[in-house]
């Protein structure tokens, strides 16, 4: 592609146009530019083709030129247009500026030393021409040259044109080269040179320009980056493995109209058996938006969680939140708490769109007066509403980028097909729910441009939470109790509904610790002694709980075996611990009242 | 525990039923010391386990120490369960684990 000269040319072009611009984009834009000068030089050569016929034919030139000039001339013509053509469709290359200026510089060339030296001042075209390129070194190359062959034509034309020299009869060659060059060559080269400032100058503001664009894209490529990069940070807040798996199905979507949005959804355990949902809209959107609903999200999340009334935690969040806004940021909040037991829904709506409630595949919106948002006033009350679902039930949360989607036609999707949407939907799962109102929305939408962030939820209660808090089973710590608890924990596994791993992970994690408990905690004495084992269900996860009454003994204290050792060395033991740790989630010891107490966790 | 033994061309396929923990693992110790002797190679067919402890392994450890000296031994029809109890444990690179019929 670039030839070697080119590749020196544009090297020192590059450092002198910007010291720490991403040559990439620099190549871009010179490159760009150098094809739009091909097309702007080709139109200028076609019209001095254009230019030279007329002037042939009808100024009747060839009356007084030197018939082998005029041959030249001809020469030069079709010379031009071959170039012009080869360069118009080969494409911009490196040495298509070269030959296309060369061409204007060889036609200007054979006119003076041919035809008439008083046409000296043509050389100026290829330098006009040449400027457009934007490159220092080749304008003023050209500049030079230009020059130069200005008084190579002048002197070529005084050896081979004879009429020219009818007019200075007499004189010796000397004497009327000189008096050419002062009558002329003076005048047409102040001229000349007249004419190349502005040319030089233009080149100048040329190369500043690009320097600018490419920083200007350079710093717009950071900035896409950066958009980019917190549209990455913001999904990563929204979870999509969600909580309670058993009880609830729960599928979300977000799609920003920006990069980056406001709206957001969140689901989380509060206590052993409320599951907490929450969809909001932050005004506004871009980073800002995105920034104040990072600190929403928080405030919802940490409030909410520690428990009390849902009112009170959202009125406490509400304080904090806007005691700090200082741009006026406000938030539309639907805050909800399904007691996993019975299906009772406590909410509360701090301004935002009522969300649907499916009964036996019907959807209903769940009406109730809306409290003032969220985030904009200290002072603000809320009000818990209430609502109840059962078994199969459903609840569809939604941002109004759903209902206030606009079609083509100005209008929007409004609730009214949103119900519509749902209904066709059914009691299908609820991805297939989603799925179907996205494709409803975006059939409506069509070609238009998406223009708010469109953000749902779907929850499912398929499964109420059944389970009582284990009393637990105690048993002598040998191979007959091990049975009897593996059973039961088992058991116990399965009436909460957790997944086949799961269970088959945390029997493995229990038959390590038991058998740990057997074999050391009643080393010191003759008989045997008891193991109290319960299993339980809290905060979406599954608590097993190792009581004993033997010697001190905290397992976790063991160092892991290195994984790389060898075999032997691995018989030494801490393997069993390794993984138990590995398997759960959550492993505390704690030694009370002359118990060892110990704890395993693991997320359903 | 149940233990299957199938013996064809002096390859022995052992096949465990059930879980393997400090209680069962004894059990196939001695069914592995039993055999290993006139046994070329061993398998354990572990399509009938359904979790692994690490007394489990331990087994598992001793029966490839007694077959070095012969062809070692080999696991087939590990289950997901007890593919992530070898892996925590790093046994998955140590140990041979093939899918069922892959040759012998």
């Amino acid at each position: 592609m670039a030839g070697p000269a080119e590749k020196a040319l544009s090297a020192r072009f590059r450092a002198f146009i910007s010291k720490n611009s991403s040559g990439d984009i620099l190549d871009e834009i010179v490159a760009y530019r150098d094809r739009r000068a091909d097309r702007t030089v080709e139109i200028i050569i076609a019209a001095v083709i254009a230019m030279n016929l007329i002037w042939i034919y009808i100024g009747e030139i060839k009356m007084y030129g030197d018939p082998v000039a005029v041959r030249w001339v001809y020469f030069s013509i079709l010379l031009m247009g071959v170039c012009t053509t080869t360069c118009f469709f080969v494409g911009s290359r490196w040495w298509t500026k070269y030959v296309l200026i060369g061409s204007l510089f060889f036609n200007s060339f054979t006119i003076v030393t041919g035809i008439d030296y008083t046409m000296m001042i043509l050389m100026a075209l290829p330098v006009v021409s040449c400027c457009i390129y934007y490159r220092g070194g080749f304008t003023v190359a050209t500049i030079v040259i230009g020059a130069a062959l200005m008084l190579a034509g002048l002197l070529l034309n005084d050896l081979i044109s004879p009429i020219m020299i009818g007019m200075y009869n007499g004189m010796t060659r000397v004497d009327r080269v000189f008096s050419i060059i002062r009558g002329y060559y003076i005048v047409d080269l102040l001229i000349y040179l007249l004419i190349c400032i502005p040319c030089f100058y233009a080149t100048k503001n040329g190369i500043n320009d690009i320097r600018r664009q490419s920083d200007l894209r350079k710093e717009q490529i950071g900035m896409e980056k950066e958009m980019s990069n917190a549209r990455g940070i913001q999904q990563g807040l929204l979870i999509t493995d969600f909580p309670c798996k058993p009880y609830c199905r729960i599928s979300s979507s977000m799609s920003a109209a920006k990069e980056v949005g406001g709206d957001f959804y969140d689901c989380f355990m509060v206590g052993d058996d409320h599951l907490a949902i929450v969809v909001a809209d932050v005004s506004g959107k871009g980073l800002p938006a995105a920034l104040f609903m990072a600190t929403s999200m928080a405030l919802i999340r940490s409030n909410v969680q520690s428990g009390g009334d849902l009112d009170k935690a959202l009125e406490k969040a509400n304080r904090e939140l806007s005691a700090n806004n200082s741009m006026k940021y406000f938030v539309t909040v639907w805050v909800g708490e399904i007691n996993l037991r019975n299906g009772n829904v406590t909410f509360v709506n701090a301004g935002h769109n009522p969300p649907f409630v499916r009964k036996g595949g019907k959807y209903e919106m769940l009406r109730s007066p809306p409290d003032f948002v969220f985030g904009r006033k200290k002072r603000t009350t809320y009000n818990r509403q209430h609502a109840k679902l059962d078994i199969g039930d459903g609840l569809f949360l939604y941002t109004d980028g759903v209902t206030e989607a606009v079609g083509p036609d100005g209008s929007m999707f409004g609730e009214e097909r949103l119900k519509e949407s749902l209904s066709s939907a059914g009691s299908k799962p609820p991805e297939d729910v989603l799925a179907r109102v996205r494709s409803d929305v975006s059939a409506f939408v069509g070609d238009t441009d998406q223009s708010d962030d469109m953000t749902m939820m779907q929850v499912d209660y398929i499964h109420a939470y059944d389970i009582l808090p284990d009393e637990g089973i105690r048993v002598r710590a040998d191979r007959h109790g091990y049975s009897l608890v593996m059973e039961r924990i088992k058991q116990r596994m399965t009436d909460a509904r957790c997944p086949p791993r799961t269970i088959t992970e945390m029997e493995t994690a229990c038959s390590e610790v038991y058998a740990n408990i057997d074999m050391y905690a009643y080393s010191d004495r003759e008989e045997k002694g008891d193991v109290l084992v319960t299993t339980d269900i809290v905060n979406g996860a599954v608590r097993v709980t190792f009581t004993d009454w033997g010697v001190p003994f905290n397992p976790l204290e063991r160092a892991d075996p290195d994984p790389i050792a060898s075999f032997k060395e691995r018989r030494r033991g801490g393997l069993g611990i390794m993984l138990v740790k590995k398997i759960c989630d959550e492993v505390s010891y704690v030694r009370e009242d002359d118990r060892n107490i110990l704890k395993l966790e693991k997320e359903m | 525990m149940e233990i299957g033994i199938e013996k064809k061309d002096g390859v022995t396929t052992i096949s465990p039923k059930g879980n393997i923990d400090y209680v069962t693992a004894p059990e196939l110790d001695e069914v592995v010391e039993r055999e290993s002797a006139d046994a070329a190679s061993l398998v354990f067919d572990m399509s009938c386990v359904s979790y692994i402890s690490s007394a489990g392994l331990r087994s598992l450890l001793n029966a490839d120490e007694l077959m070095e000296e012969k062809n070692g031994i080999k696991l087939i029809n590990v289950n997901k369960e007890v593919k992530a109890v070898l892996d925590m444990t790093n046994f998955s690179g140590l140990l041979r684990i093939e899918r069922a019929g892959s040759g012998s």
